[in-house]
């Protein structure tokens, strides 16, 4: 007997009902809809500014398919991966808060059980938010601009999906770890601040996860994106934090 | 049935740094009894119901639950056993009838047989016509659908952690009602420290005192088994003839004289006593006015063992 797949259901009912619905698919949709009006927007919004300083002339080019990409995957890798970092912090602290933990961890749910319906509950979410947010940029990319470049958005944003579900098992990890989703949604910003100093050296960045946390960009302005050592680093560090998540979570006292 | 009992507990230590939280507790519970876990607050019987049901792991000693360790008992093992943490936590999002399926479909109960459950464990916990969220329920609604939940596997083994401590009197004898009504079928193990509810429902009982438990008895064995353990009041128009005459009498360890002018005699064997008095009675050429047995109530017993310090 196993109530893994009612705990997953109950997780993904869970979604509908409460601010998990709202937080980072909210953020995709809104950064979905807004970036391509806001770049289209941008060079007569700096013109404007210009003319209103005596003596200042910007020369701004039109802006492009690209840009409004640029712009999206840009909300991607640091508003979408900070939310998902701080909603991540309560998914096992949360339920250990609110003392449900006690409840469901008593009938024939395992704990590894347990922290992978969380993991899986949270990567549908994110996937199904990162869909929508992505096809709604794409539509209003190509209203506004021109239907450039929508394979190389589409492949960054998969890019960095990779990166983001590795920042999920890491905030397994983090969650299970700590006993409060603060100090959890704490050292999950730090170890995200981490990565993006450490995506500015390209030997680091070329042979490490940090390099998915840029690539979609790179890719974007055709610059050379090495994909091989960051792709294989960051789902093994992937796998690692959700072993150690489920490692932690089945040692530790509820 | 099996001989082995239902939670079996051998030398059971738990240390949160250098509190000592258990301290070697040996415990059996009969599978089929209503057992209580009496103890003052502080005492070690929430942690000890956590250790039972997976939540905390155990410093040393052994725990077994129907046969099996805590500290490696499996979905199958948790599918036999309920459980009530003393301050139950649900789903706010969720209706009580949510939450009952939600819990019964984790014991892969489905279809017609979850749903008579559900419905029948509603109205056992008085939520019957409530169809609000669980957010906005009251403690002691929340305490009832704790018992629900815990119930709705009809388990071998509940463990129950102080199931009335938040319960109006009706929901107390209501809960009471139900517990007492599961002995022989299931095993019932519940942690509290209100007595009346223990000398209503429970067979055996355990007093824990600072991570110790200082006596396992059934109730009568416990009354009968503690310093003068039965008593019996006596009425007689001489009180002090029949103190001397019963003074020397093996089954008499203390006489003690009433305001009211009766004697109250402790005994060590009661039906002995019951014959030997009234001989006394009349041998002294005494009136006999009342005689009656007055137990040492369960409240006496506890007070006296924690207080003191018995082990």
């Amino acid at each position: 007997m196993n109530g893994f797949a009612a705990f997953l259901k109950k997780e993904m009912r869970e979604i509908r009902h409460t601010w998990r619905l709202w937080v980072v698919p909210g953020i995709l949709v809104f950064v979905g809809l807004t970036t391509p009006i806001l770049t289209a927007a941008t060079p007569a919004l700096l013109r404007a500014t210009a003319k209103s300083t005596p003596g200042v002339v910007i020369k701004f080019p039109p802006a492009i398919a690209r840009d409004s990409y640029l712009q999206f995957v840009g909300n991607l890798e640091q508003m979408v991966l900070i939310a998902l970092v701080i909603t991540g912090a309560a998914l096992i602290a949360g339920e250990r808060r609110s003392g449900t933990i006690a409840l469901v961890l008593t009938k024939p749910v395992s704990r590894t059980g347990f922290v992978i319906a969380k993991g899986l509950s949270e990567l549908a979410l994110l996937a199904t938010a990162t869909v929508l947010g992505t096809a709604i940029c794409i539509v209003g990319t190509v209203a506004i601009f021109d239907s450039s470049l929508i394979g190389t958005a589409v492949a960054g944003v998969v890019l960095w999906f990779v990166f983001a579900a590795m920042m999920i098992a890491l905030m397994l990890l983090l969650s299970a770890a700590f006993n409060g989703q603060a100090p959890a949604a704490g050292v999950g910003i730090g170890v995200y601040i981490g990565f993006s100093v450490l995506s500015g050296f390209p030997l680091i960045r070329d042979h490490s996860p940090t390099g998915l946390l840029t690539a979609s960009s790179r890719l974007l302005k055709h610059e050379s994106a090495a994909l091989a050592w960051p792709l294989a680093t960051t789902i093994v560090l992937g796998a690692v934090f959700l072993a150690g998540a489920v490692w932690r979570f089945r040692s530790r006292e509820l | 049935m099996t001989a082995e009992p239902a939670v079996a507990i051998s030398g059971l230590t738990k240390a949160y740094g250098a509190n000592l939280a258990l301290d070697r507790v040996d415990l059996a519970v009969p599978e089929g009894s209503v057992f209580g876990f009496l103890g003052p607050n502080g005492a070690g019987k929430t942690t000890t119901l956590r250790i039972l049901a997976g939540l905390a792991h155990p410093t040393a000693g052994r725990a077994k639950i129907l046969g099996h360790d805590v500290v490696t008992a499996t979905n199958e093992v948790r599918a036999l056993i309920g459980y009530l943490p003393d301050v139950p936590g649900f789903y706010k999002w969720m209706t009580a009838s949510e939450f009952l399926t939600f819990a019964g479909s984790l014991f892969a109960i489905d279809g017609a047989v979850l749903k008579e459950r559900v419905a029948v464990l509603l109205e056992l916990a008085g939520l019957g016509d409530v169809t609000t969220r669980i957010g906005g329920y009251s403690r002691g609604m929340k305490q009832r659908l704790g018992v629900a939940q815990a119930l709705i596997n009809a388990p071998r083994l509940l463990l129950l952690d102080e199931p009335t401590s938040a319960l109006d009197p009706i929901g107390r004898k209501e809960v009471l009602d139900m517990i007492a009504s599961l002995a022989g079928r299931t095993t019932v193990f519940f942690s509290t420290h209100i007595l009346s509810d223990v000398e209503r429902v429970c067979d055996t009982v355990a007093i824990l005192n600072r991570g110790r438990v200082v006596r396992q008895a059934g109730i009568d064995e416990l009354r009968a088994g503690h310093e003068g353990g039965h008593r019996v009041i006596v009425a007689v128009d001489d009180p002090r003839a029949l103190q001397e005459a019963v003074m020397s009498a093996t089954w008499a360890t203390l006489v003690e004289p009433l305001a009211d002018g009766s004697l109250r005699i402790s005994v060590t064997d009661l039906a002995a006593a019951q014959r030997a008095i009234p001989a006394a009675v009349a041998a002294a050429g005494l009136c006999l006015q009342r005689m009656e047995v007055d137990e040492v109530s369960l409240e006496e017993v506890f007070v006296d063992l924690v207080e003191g310090g018995g082990e």
